[in-house]
């Protein structure tokens, strides 16, 4: 398979979901997808997001307001009149048929001559590293092997936007970080326009080139996956994708006021009008640190869990989430410990 | 859309062709000798051949003019596309509906006297004569039509786009209005109606409210004579109810609980119902319980005792359904049984509680919703069934035979018969909506997806013990009751002459090599033949219909899609017999004249036996997963090319089982069909009817016998077809299966 030189620049204007049925799904909202981009769609369950996929698809048609595809108005296009394709989550192979059948079914009802199907299934297996497999039934392949029939189902096409549908949701643990490069690996190398559906924060920070947060039907938040980490704008990003402890605080120039601490913001940080702080559980450290906000705290819970420790305190800063990583000693329920942070990562949200 | 351009068209032009050929080639009227003998093509201007313009042009049918004008609307739209594209699929929409419609329209209201309504006089020239039954040409444009209209409609945005969706939806809808809803709801006009055809609310009520139907004394609810119609009909129903629902989780639990040798040979006798016309069982009991019967004979001739007639009555005819109807409820409630989770016995178990509270605690309340649709699917088989009564009742009248001999009997009182069916319809449509909610209500069977690891709960011993007394003197008399039908046919005179003979064999089905070859010359070969060209016909419409109908109640998404499962599922509860008068009365005279003819005997067929097509396709439909369309859709493949390439191949059991149950209940229906066969469209079940009805239970029990085991032959030939076939992975219970059929 060539790279694809087709235009995948995805639109959306103001695009609704309503299904009657109480809140709409997805409430009035745009973005933008470049060409070549993987931009995944993050959020807790019910937020949107695999309804936002479907209506890429077709398979959904909005409420209200338009999506374009490379330039064009395919608002109204049925999902067997677009050029997009979808990697299901459950992979969705037909039963009845083999391997090769599967890859060829999207040729074949596009009016490709046999011949001419297998030519171009062929090139998809290749692609996805699946050759000899041909003859097997689905049922005769590992989940991972499924899961690349799919893709390569889904790729014979030449579609403008492959979307996956929460891919790895259905291989084990172990599978799907090999998966999961795969999948970015292909994706680059074909520079194909992806959207890719997860709520899980970890693989979405590993394969997106930009991350757009749902939640409730609206975009909390978009941007790259740096950026939403360490510099989330809204709390509920910083709580989704950090578990961030949110603090009230006071905020005059570049001084902070929570509790009973204060410290002096950098300038970088500052945003106009928030009174929100956002510190991740792992900017803290034990014991006092000089040149750092200090305070004490109580433990009132703690776990080994390989990594670290975690911990959850009650401090004049309200309850406190706490990872401390590379510590075996956890401190004891009920001890009192110093706890300090730098400034510097700490985010002001809204 | 404009991807779409090119399939577009030809689908526009199969509809006007389909217009054309219906309006200018063939036949606008039903002919006397079928289409397919093509006498027509020789005086194809004739009055009675020609198409519907010649018939506008030289037989001055002016209320056809409408038609063809339709149609070249249509066709304008198409070619000089006058419109935007939105207002072209709604006119297209518009010309088709339209179209239907006014077909319809003329039809009822020119009929074969001229005009139907006073009021049409007044508005309208007046007509010379009137007009026959629509014909193939008639068909041929209403199709065309539905095509025009679902094109707009798709076209308008709905269904997703899918023409194939809308032209599926419309045509299915109209047939089951029409050959459904239409007939049943012509009984109940009729009902209505006085002798002169005058609508009368009072002689209704004179035939409703008599003693023939309500008359209620203490005495007679045993056996005694003296009760109404609709009590007989009541009280035996729910008897053979209560039966056959206690018989049928006795034997369930015996079949999943326990670990009896020989009990697999209970799921064979799942099979039994299916294949046995329905008075087979009332047959073996006469031979056994009957004035000649063996108990009988056997007493006279060893203790000199009077024969005794008490199977002539009630009794007979509930311990006949109980025979006939307990492996029904016994499918139903194997499925119940095994859809108890394991887990929650166990759990009960943990928690101290003894093997009899278990069961009396957990399992029989989880159990409750199954139970209650057990004993109203008893319900409906005990008030739709015909031929028990028939053979065994005597002077014990229900509702299914008074019907009966009110249309066939001496005393041809239609309004009679009128009634009679509004009551019976009205007590199954009352069990099916209760039925409904017992089982559409949020169900407590626990069957997921998830690997239910418990083991079962041992039976209490008592339970054990009732189960195994119930079941053997139960499978015993079956296995002799079935005996005895197979052996009759070989013995001289059952209960006077036991010498063996197959002289009722070679009365039936002789064969003589003669001078123009190979002669069917057995008297019953002729019934035979029909019942197997009207069953093979029949099989595969119902097929079709019945997984088209579960593909847009399980795929597709649309208003009224509740009111269109309800209505494809509502044959199901409507008792043959009902359905039968229905027929006569919708179908005896134009616009649709097809009494007498084999075509409204399949046509019954199809629609008695799709409530089974319908559910063995939603329930396969509901085992392959959505996506797998999706996938097909994202792909590129429209509805059409969906269901063809990927649901059909994976629907294949449900088709099968769909084809197989449509066949092997076309071959023993009686009461649906028995008023609607001629001289010369026999079939098997009616032909042995009217052989018991004369007393010659020879061949009639060696005709029954032929018919079991052809069917047996029929039934494992399928099942063998498809065992042996590869179909993927899936867990393929067989959904036709599970089906429960209404009896009759």
């Amino acid at each position: 398979m060539e790279k694809t030189t087709k235009k995948g620049t995805l639109e959306f204007h103001g695009v609704s979901k309503d299904y009657g049925t109480g809140d709409p799904a997805v409430n009035n909202i745009s973005f933008r997808i470049e060409d070549g981009e993987l931009v995944t769609l993050l959020g807790p369950s019910g937020c949107g997001k695999t309804t936002t996929l479907r209506m890429i698809a077709g398979l959904e048609l909005p409420t209200s307001g338009t999506i374009s595809l490379g330039g064009k108005d395919v608002t109204t296009r049925s999902a067997a009149q677009r050029n997009v394709s979808l990697v299901f989550q459950s992979y969705a192979l037909f039963p009845h048929m083999t391997v090769m059948e599967n890859v060829c079914y999207g040729p074949k009802m596009q009016g490709a001559k046999p011949p001419e199907a297998m030519a171009k299934a062929d090139v998809a297996m290749k692609t996805v590293g699946l050759t000899g497999y041909e003859s097997r039934l689905p049922s005769e392949l590992s989940g991972g092997q499924q899961q690349r029939v799919a893709i390569a189902r889904a790729l014979v096409l030449e579609p403008a936007v492959l979307l996956f549908d929460e891919p790895l949701s259905n291989l084990d643990a172990r599978l799907r970080r090999r998966v999961r490069e795969e999948i970015r690996e292909l994706q680059q190398r074909l520079a194909i326009t992806s959207v890719y559906v997860t709520h899980d924060r970890e693989e979405a920070l590993a394969v997106s080139d930009n991350i757009i947060v749902m939640d409730k039907g609206i975009i909390a938040e978009s941007g790259n996956p740096s950026k939403l980490f360490f510099q989330p704008d809204s709390a509920f990003v910083a709580d989704f994708l950090t578990e961030a402890n949110l603090v009230k605080a006071e905020i005059d120039g570049n001084q902070v006021r929570a509790g009973e601490i204060q410290f002096t913001l950098p300038a970088a940080q500052i945003v106009a009008n928030r009174s929100m702080l956002a510190l991740r559980p792992d900017i803290f450290s034990l014991g006092q640190i000089p040149g750092q906000p200090t305070f004490s705290a109580k433990v009132k819970k703690a776990a080994f869990v390989g990594r670290g420790a975690e911990m959850e305190v009650d401090s004049a800063l309200g309850e406190l989430f706490i990872f401390l990583p590379r510590h075996n000693v956890i401190p004891q329920i009920g001890d009192t410990v110093q706890l300090s942070f730098s400034p510097e990562s700490v985010c002001l949200v809204r | 859309m404009s991807t779409l351009t090119s399939g577009s068209s030809n689908y526009r032009i199969i509809a006007l062709l389909l217009c054309a050929a219906g309006l200018l080639l063939v036949p606008w009227y039903a002919l006397q000798d079928s289409i397919w003998a093509f006498k027509w093509v020789k005086s194809v201007g004739g009055k009675e051949f020609a198409p519907a313009i010649i018939q506008a042009i030289t037989y001055h049918r002016g209320w056809l003019w409408p038609l063809p004008a339709l149609v070249i609307c249509a066709a304008g739209i198409y070619f000089f596309k006058p419109f935007t594209a939105h207002a072209a699929a709604k006119a297209s929409a518009i010309v088709g509906v339209a179209g239907v419609t006014y077909l319809l329209a003329q039809g009822f209201m020119v009929t074969g006297q001229g005009y139907a309504f006073e009021w049409l006089k007044v508005l309208f020239p007046a007509v010379s004569g009137g007009q026959l039954g629509m014909g193939a040409g008639a068909l041929l444009l209403a199709f065309g039509f539905v095509l025009i209209a679902s094109d707009g409609i798709a076209a308008m945005g709905y269904f997703r786009g899918d023409r194939f969706v809308a032209a599926s939806l419309i045509a299915v809808v109209s047939l089951v209005l029409l050959f459904v809803f239409f007939p049943v709801l012509r009984v109940l006009w009729a009902g209505l109606l006085d002798a002169s055809g005058n609508l009368s609310f009072s002689s209704f009520w004179d035939r409703f409210a008599t003693q023939k139907i309500w008359a209620l004394t203490p005495a007679c609810l045993w056996g005694g004579s003296g009760c109404g119609v609709a009590w007989n009909t009541l009280w035996l129903a729910l008897l053979c109810a209560a039966g056959t629902t206690f018989l049928g989780l006795m034997l369930a639990l015996l079949a999943t609980r326990t670990n009896v040798r020989g009990k697999k040979i209970l799921r064979l006798l799942t099979v039994l119902p299916i294949v046995t016309p329905p008075f087979v069982v009332g047959l073996g009991l006469i031979m056994l319980f009957g004035r000649a019967g063996m108990i009988n004979s056997f007493l006279e001739w060893a203790f000199g005792i009077e024969p005794s007639r008490w199977i002539y009555g009630l009794p007979g005819v509930l311990l006949a359904q109980l025979f006939a109807f307990t492996p029904v409820a016994f499918l139903v409630l194997i499925g119940v049984v095994e859809g108890v989770s394991p887990t929650l016995e166990e759990a009960s178990q943990s928690l101290q509680a003894s093997r009899m509270q278990t069961f009396l605690t957990v399992t029989l309340p989880l159990m409750a919703p199954g139970l209650a649709n057990a004993f109203l699917v008893g319900f409906i088989e005990s008030i739709a069934d015909f031929g028990n009564p028939v053979v065994l009742g005597g002077n014990f009248s229900v509702l299914s035979t008074d019907i009966y001999f009110a249309i066939v009997g001496a005393q041809l009182d239609q309004g009679k018969a009128a009634v009679l069916s509004m009551l019976l319809l009205a007590m199954a449509l009352f069990a099916f909506w209760l039925q409904q909610r017992a089982t559409g209500r949020k169900s407590f069977v626990t069957v997921t997806g998830k690997g239910d690891t418990g083991l079962p709960v041992p039976l209490d011993t008592r339970i054990r013990f009732t189960a195994i007394g119930v079941a053997v003197p139960w499978l015993v008399l079956t296995v002799v009751i079935y005996g005895m039908a197979l052996v009759g046919g070989f013995t001289k005179v059952w209960g006077r002459d036991y010498t063996l003979t197959l002289e009722h064999y070679v009365k039936a089905f002789s064969v003589d090599w003669g001078q123009f070859g190979l002669q069917w010359t057995g008297a019953a070969w002729d019934s035979l033949f029909n019942t197997l060209i009207f069953a093979s016909v029949a099989a595969p419409l119902t097929a079709i219909v019945g997984i088209l109908s579960a593909y847009l109640i399980a795929r597709t998404r649309f208003k009224g899609q509740r009111g269109f499962e309800f209505l494809t599922l509502l044959s199901f509860a409507i008792p043959g017999t009902v359905l039968g008068v229905a027929y006569i009365f919708a179908f005896n005279v134009p616009p649709i004249e097809i009494t007498g003819t084999g075509l409204i005997i399949i046509i019954c067929f199809v629609f008695r036996n799709l409530p089974v097509g319908v559910r063995g396709g939603i329930a396969a439909l509901s085992q392959i997963d959505k996506s797998l369309d999706e996938a097909s859709t994202t792909l590129g493949a429209n509805g059409a090319k969906t269901f063809r390439y990927v649901l059909l191949p994976m629907l294949k059991p449900a088709i099968v089982g769909a084809l197989v149950y449509g066949f092997v209940r076309s071959m023993t229906t009686v009461s649906a069909i028995i008023f609607l066969v001629s001289g010369e469209t026999e079939v098997a079940t009616t032909y042995i009817i009217g052989r018991v009805v004369n007393g010659d239970y020879g061949v009639s029990i060696a005709y029954c016998s032929v018919l079991i085991v052809l069917m047996i032959i029929v039934i494992l030939f399928i099942q063998w077809a498809v065992g042996t076939r590869k179909l993927g992975r899936r867990v393929g219970a067989s959904p036709a299966g599970t089906a429960v059929a209404a009896a009759g």
